[in-house]
C-alpha cells in the first residue's frame, strides 16, 4: 500500500508543474492584453510609475527567466503581493479565504455523501418502489437544477421569509462554533444538494447491481443477514464506482464554491478569484489557482488511495 | 474623370473638417479645466459598482453669495471669518455598534493619498477630514477643520484658521504644521505614495507656510483659488497625521470621528471604533462600526432584511431588486435598526404580534377596543384612519388583543415579564398613537416606562412614507422605530445641529397641541418632515461624515416610499 501511495505521490508532482506552467501563461495572457503597470499605476499614471513598476514585477525579463523566478518564490512558499495593494501578501489573503470555501466543501461533501449514500442504498433495496422512483425523479430535479438557483431560493426562502437562519455572512470558527456552523448551512446545502443527487443515482445503481450478484445469492443463501449483506458485501463493491463520482464531484464541488460564495456573500477562494480576474489582479489570481490546483490535485490523490483500501485489484496492479 | 472629382470632393471635404475642428478646440473652459491639474472625473479603478463620478450641473453664472469653484462653489457665508460661529462642543456618548454592508471593496487600500476611487471616499469619510468639505445639503464648499478661509482680492492666496483642540487618532496635534507637512508631502513625494492625480489638485500651491499654531496660509502660482479649494475637496485635501506621511500601504491617522481598528488583508471586513477625542464629541453616534465590502446587491438586501445589516447602500443600477423603487434616484440607504438601542423583543419578533399591537394605532380600533384614549388626544392630530395604511396593508384592521397575547404566550415570554424602556424622545410628539401603543401594551400586561413617540411615530413616519407623501431618500426595512431608534443612537443632542430632537419636538409638539382640530394634520406633516430631515442629517453624518461623498451621490433627500407590505418585520436575532 505504501508503494501504492508513494507512486501516487509522485504522479502529482507533474500534474502540479502543469499547473504552475497553465496559471503562469494565463498571467502573460492577461499582461499582453494590457497593461499591468499601468493598473497598478492607476489612472493618470506616470510614464516613471509604470516603468518603476514593470522592473519591480520584473515584466521585462524574458518569459523563461519570470517563470523560473516566480517558480522560485512560489517553492519558497512566497507567492507575493496583491498588485491592487502592495501591502497585502497573496499568502495573507488565500490564507483568510480559503477556510471559509474549504469549510463550505467540506460540510456540502459530508452532506451530499452521507445523504446521498443513505438514500442511494434505500432506493437500491427496492428498485422499482416507490421510494426508489421518488429519489430518482427528485436527483434528476437537483442535478437540473444550477446550485446558485438553489443557493437563491435556500437564501431567501430559509434566511429571508422564514428568519431560521443568516442568508449572508461567514463566522469564523474563532468568533464562535456555533456561529461558524450555523453560517455553513445553508451554503453547503446548495453546494452538496447535486452531489447528494449524484451520489444517490451511482449508488443505488451499482448497488441495485450488487444485490443481484451469485454472491450476494449465495450469502443470502447461507443464511447471512440483511444487514450484514448490504453492509459488508454489497456496499463495499457497489462503492468503488460512487468513489469515482464522489472524486469528480470534490473537484468541481470547489470550482462550483464560486458562485455558492457570491451567493451568500461569503469571502472565500472562489470569489477572491473573480475579483482577481475582474481586477485584473495576476499575483493574486496565480496563487490562487495554484493553491486551487493543489486542493484538487490532493483531493484526486486521496480518491486514489481510496480505491486501493476499497479494490486490493488496484493497489496489487501497481 | 469621376475619380478625379470625387476625390476633389473628398479634399475639400476634408478641408472643411479640419477647419471646423480646429476653430472648436479654442474652448476656454476645457482649456481651464485641462491647466487647473484637478482632475474631476476620477477613474474607479476597484471593483466598485458605484456609479463614475458625473459632472455636475451648469454652475449658476448669477453673483450673489455663492462662487463658483470649478464645479463646486464656496459658501462664502460659511466661509467668511467675520461671521464665523463659536464651535458648539457637546457630551461623548456613543453607543451600539452598526454593520453595514456595502458594494464596493476599498482594493487600494484605506489611504486616501494613493486610492483615488470616488467609492473609496464612502469609506474615507469616517476616517478623514479636509480643511474644508462639501457641505451634503447645499453642494457649496464650507469651511470644516478650518473655522474659516479667506482669500485674497487676487485669488492667489488662502489662508484657512484653523480649529482648536483637533488631535489626529495617534494623539498628534492637528495644527498649521501639520497641514503644511501634508500638502508638502502630496507635492512631492510621488508615486507609489501620492498618485499623479492627487498631486495633481495641489499642483497651483506654489507653497504654503505656518502664519501661526492654527494659521495656514496657500500661496498659489496663479489666481487659482478655486481650483485648489475644489482639490481640497478631494483625496489631496484629507489630513493625516504628519507622523504617518510616507507609507502608502498602511493606514494613516486621520482627524475623523471613528478610528480604524482592524481589518483584513484585502478590506472587505473593516473594524472601526468611535474616535474619544473628536474635536466634535457629541457628532459621534455609534461606538463600533463594521463594513462589509464587495457584497453583491443580492446579498445586501438579503442581508438588510434579515437583520445582517443595519445598513446597506443599494445602487441606483440596482433598484430593480427592490419593489418600489423608481429610476430616478441616485442612491439609496436602507436601515435594519433592532428595537429600541438595538436590543432584542423576542416576543415581538412575531409578526403578526406587530400586526395586533399596530392595530391600536387604528383610532377607531383604539376607542372601540382599547378605549383608554383621552378625546382631547384624538382631536390633536386630526390624521384621517386611512393615512395608517400599514394597518390595511398588514391584514389586521382590528386590534385583537386575545390573539395578541395568545401569539405573545406562543413565544414562551411572559409579557408582564417585559418592560419596554424608552427614552428617546421624551413628550408626546404623538400623544394619540403613543397612548394608544401604551394602552396595547398595557394590555398585553407589557410594561412601558413611558409613553413616547418611537413606535407609533415611526409607525406614522412609515405610512407616509409608503404613501410617498414625503419623498425621501431612505428605506427602512424590518422595523418601523429604525430612523426613531438612529435618533435615540445618537444621543441627546448629537448630530443634531438644529436641535429638533428632543426639544425642537417638543416646542413644535406644544405649538400643535395649542392649534385647532383643522390645522393638526399639518402640523404633524411639518413635524413629521422636520424628523426625516434630522435623520438625514444623521444619516449623512454617521456614514460619510465628510467631504466627497457628495461627488457621486446628489443627496440624501428626494427618496419616495416603500409599500408597506414589502416590511418583513423579523427582527434580527443578534441583537
Amino acid at each position: 500500500m505504501a508503494k501504492y501511495i508513494g507512486f501516487r505521490l509522485l504522479a502529482t508532482i507533474p500534474l502540479l508543474f502543469a499547473i504552475a506552467v497553465v496559471t503562469f501563461l494565463i498571467a502573460v495572457a492577461m499582461e499582453a492584453n494590457g497593461s499591468i503597470a499601468g493598473q497598478v499605476c492607476g489612472e493618470g499614471a506616470t510614464t516613471e510609475c509604470i516603468l518603476e513598476i514593470e522592473e519591480s514585477l520584473g515584466l521585462n525579463d524574458p518569459l523563461p527567466t519570470r517563470f523560473v523566478s516566480w517558480l522560485g518564490d512560489v517553492l519558497s512558499g512566497d507567492l507575493g503581493v496583491s498588485l491592487l495593494d502592495r501591502n497585502a501578501s497573496v499568502n495573507e489573503l488565500i490564507s483568510e479565504r480559503i477556510w471559509p470555501s474549504l469549510s463550505i466543501v467540506g460540510l456540502s461533501l459530508i452532506i451530499g455523501i452521507s445523504l446521498g449514500m443513505l438514500m442511494g442504498v434505500v432506493a437500491a433495496i427496492r428498485p422499482g418502489g416507490l421510494v426508489d422512483r421518488t429519489f430518482s425523479v427528485a436527483a434528476a430535479s437537483v442535478i437540473a437544477a444550477p446550485g446558485f438557483l438553489i443557493g437563491m431560493m435556500l437564501a431567501w426562502g430559509i434566511g429571508v421569509e422564514l428568519g431560521w437562519l443568516s442568508p449572508v455572512g461567514y463566522t469564523s470558527p474563532s468568533e464562535s462554533i456555533t456561529g461558524w456552523f450555523k453560517s455553513l448551512i445553508l451554503p453547503s446545502i446548495a453546494l452538496g444538494m447535486p452531489t447528494l443527487a449524484i451520489v444517490q443515482r451511482q449508488l443505488r445503481s451499482s448497488m441495485a447491481n450488487s444485490l443481484q450478484s451469485r454472491y450476494i445469492l449465495a450469502a443470502r443463501a447461507r443464511g447471512v443477514g440483511r444487514a450484514t449483506l448490504i453492509g459488508r458485501h454489497a456496499l463495499p463493491n457497489a462503492m468503488v464506482p460512487t468513489i469515482t463520482v464522489i472524486g469528480f464531484r470534490a473537484a468541481s464541488a470547489i470550482g462550483l464554491t464560486t458562485a455558492i460564495e457570491i451567493v451568500f456573500g461569503i469571502r472565500g477562494m472562489g470569489e477572491m478569484l473573480v475579483s482577481a480576474i475582474l481586477n485584473r489582479n495576476v499575483t493574486v489570481l496565480q496563487g490562487g489557482m495554484l493553491v486551487v490546483g493543489l486542493v484538487v490535485s490532493t483531493v484526486n490523490l486521496l480518491v486514489d488511495i481510496s480505491y486501493g483500501f476499497l479494490n486490493p485489484k488496484v493497489r496489487l496492479n501497481k | 474623370m469621376k475619380d478625379s472629382r470625387l476625390m476633389r470632393l473628398l479634399a475639400l471635404l476634408l478641408a472643411l473638417a479640419m477647419i471646423a475642428a480646429a476653430c472648436g478646440s479654442d474652448d476656454p473652459v476645457e482649456s481651464a479645466t485641462d491647466d487647473g491639474g484637478t482632475d474631476t472625473a476620477e477613474t474607479d479603478t476597484g471593483t466598485d459598482d458605484e456609479p463614475a463620478d458625473e459632472p455636475d450641473e451648469e454652475p449658476d453664472s448669477s453673483e450673489g453669495d455663492v462662487e463658483d469653484v470649478g464645479n463646486v462653489e464656496v459658501d462664502e457665508e460659511a466661509a467668511n471669518c467675520a461671521s464665523d460661529v463659536e464651535l458648539e462642543v457637546g457630551d461623548y456618548s456613543p453607543s451600539g455598534n452598526a454593520d453595514v454592508g456595502m458594494g464596493f471593496i476599498l482594493t487600494g487600500g484605506f489611504n486616501p493619498h494613493n486610492n483615488q476611487a470616488p467609492a473609496a471616499f464612502a469609506y474615507y469619510g469616517w476616517l478623514y477630514e479636509g480643511l474644508v468639505r462639501q457641505d451634503p445639503g447645499t453642494g457649496g464648499i464650507v469651511p470644516w477643520l478650518a473655522k474659516c478661509f479667506e482669500i485674497s482680492d487676487a485669488g492667489d492666496q488662502i489662508t484657512f484658521f484653523l480649529h482648536e483642540g483637533v488631535t489626529f487618532h495617534d494623539g498628534e496635534p492637528f495644527n498649521a504644521a501639520a497641514v503644511v507637512s501634508n500638502i508638502e508631502f502630496i507635492k512631492t513625494a510621488g508615486p507609489p505614495e501620492v498618485l499623479p492625480p492627487v498631486a495633481g489638485q495641489m499642483a497651483a500651491v506654489d507653497s504654503v507656510e505656518a502664519v501661526d499654531d492654527l494659521t495656514v496660509q496657500f500661496n498659489l502660482n496663479s489666481p487659482a483659488a478655486a481650483l485648489v479649494l475644489s482639490g481640497l475637496i478631494r483625496n489631496s485635501g484629507f489630513m493625516v497625521s504628519p507622523a504617518s506621511l510616507g507609507n502608502a500601504a498602511a493606514t494613516p491617522a486621520g482627524t475623523g470621528p471613528y478610528a480604524m481598528d482592524s481589518e483584513n488583508a484585502d478590506h472587505t471586513d473593516i473594524n472601526l471604533v468611535s474616535f474619544a477625542d473628536y474635536w466634535q464629541p457629541q457628532m459621534v453616534g455609534l461606538e463600533t462600526v463594521n463594513i462589509q465590502g464587495g457584497l453583491s446587491p443580492q446579498v445586501r438586501l438579503d442581508g438588510l432584511i434579515a437583520g445582517e445589516y443595519d445598513i446597506a447602500t443599494i445602487n441606483n443600477n440596482e433598484q430593480e431588486l427592490v419593489p418600489g423603487y423608481s429610476a430616478d434616484i441616485s442612491v439609496r440607504i436602507g436601515f435594519v435598526v433592532a428595537d429600541w438601542l438595538g436590543e432584542q423583543v423576542p416576543a415581538l419578533a412575531n409578526k403578526d404580534v406587530r400586526c395586533a399591537l399596530a392595530g391600536t394605532l387604528n383610532r377607531e380600533g383604539i376607542v372601540g377596543q382599547v378605549g383608554q384614549v383621552p378625546e382631547s388626544a384624538i382631536k390633536q392630530f386630526a390624521v384621517s384612519s386611512s393615512d395608517y395604511a400599514y394597518v390595511d396593508d398588514l391584514d389586521s384592521p382590528d386590534f385583537d388583543i386575545e390573539a395578541a397575547k395568545a401569539l405573545f404566550d406562543s413565544t414562551g415570554v411572559d409579557p408582564s415579564e417585559m418592560v419596554w424602556s424608552n427614552g428617546h424622545l421624551p413628550g408626546g410628539f404623538w400623544p394619540i398613537t403613543a397612548s394608544a401603543f401604551a394602552g396595547g401594551m398595557a394590555e398585553l400586561g407589557v410594561t412601558m416606562n413611558n409613553e413616547a413617540l418611537d413606535p407609533p411615530g415611526a409607525g406614522e413616519m412609515f405610512a407616509r412614507l409608503a404613501r410617498a407623501q414625503h419623498p425621501l431618500q431612505i428605506v427602512a426595512y424590518n422595523e418601523p422605530n429604525a430612523l426613531m431608534s438612529l435618533i435615540a443612537r445618537t444621543g441627546e443632542g448629537g448630530l443634531n445641529p438644529s436641535k429638533v430632537s428632543p426639544d425642537g419636538v417638543v416646542e413644535l409638539v406644544n405649538a400643535a397641541k395649542s392649534k385647532s382640530f383643522e390645522d393638526g394634520e399639518a402640523d404633524v406633516a411639518a413635524a413629521w418632515k422636520i424628523m426625516v430631515e434630522e435623520c438625514i442629517f444623521i444619516i449623512n453624518h454617521a456614514l460619510f461624515t465628510t467631504i466627497g461623498f457628495q461627488d457621486y451621490v446628489t443627496g440624501v433627500d428626494h427618496i419616495q416610499g416603500v409599500p408597506v407590505s414589502f416590511w418583513p418585520h423579523g427582527v434580527r436575532v443578534d441583537g
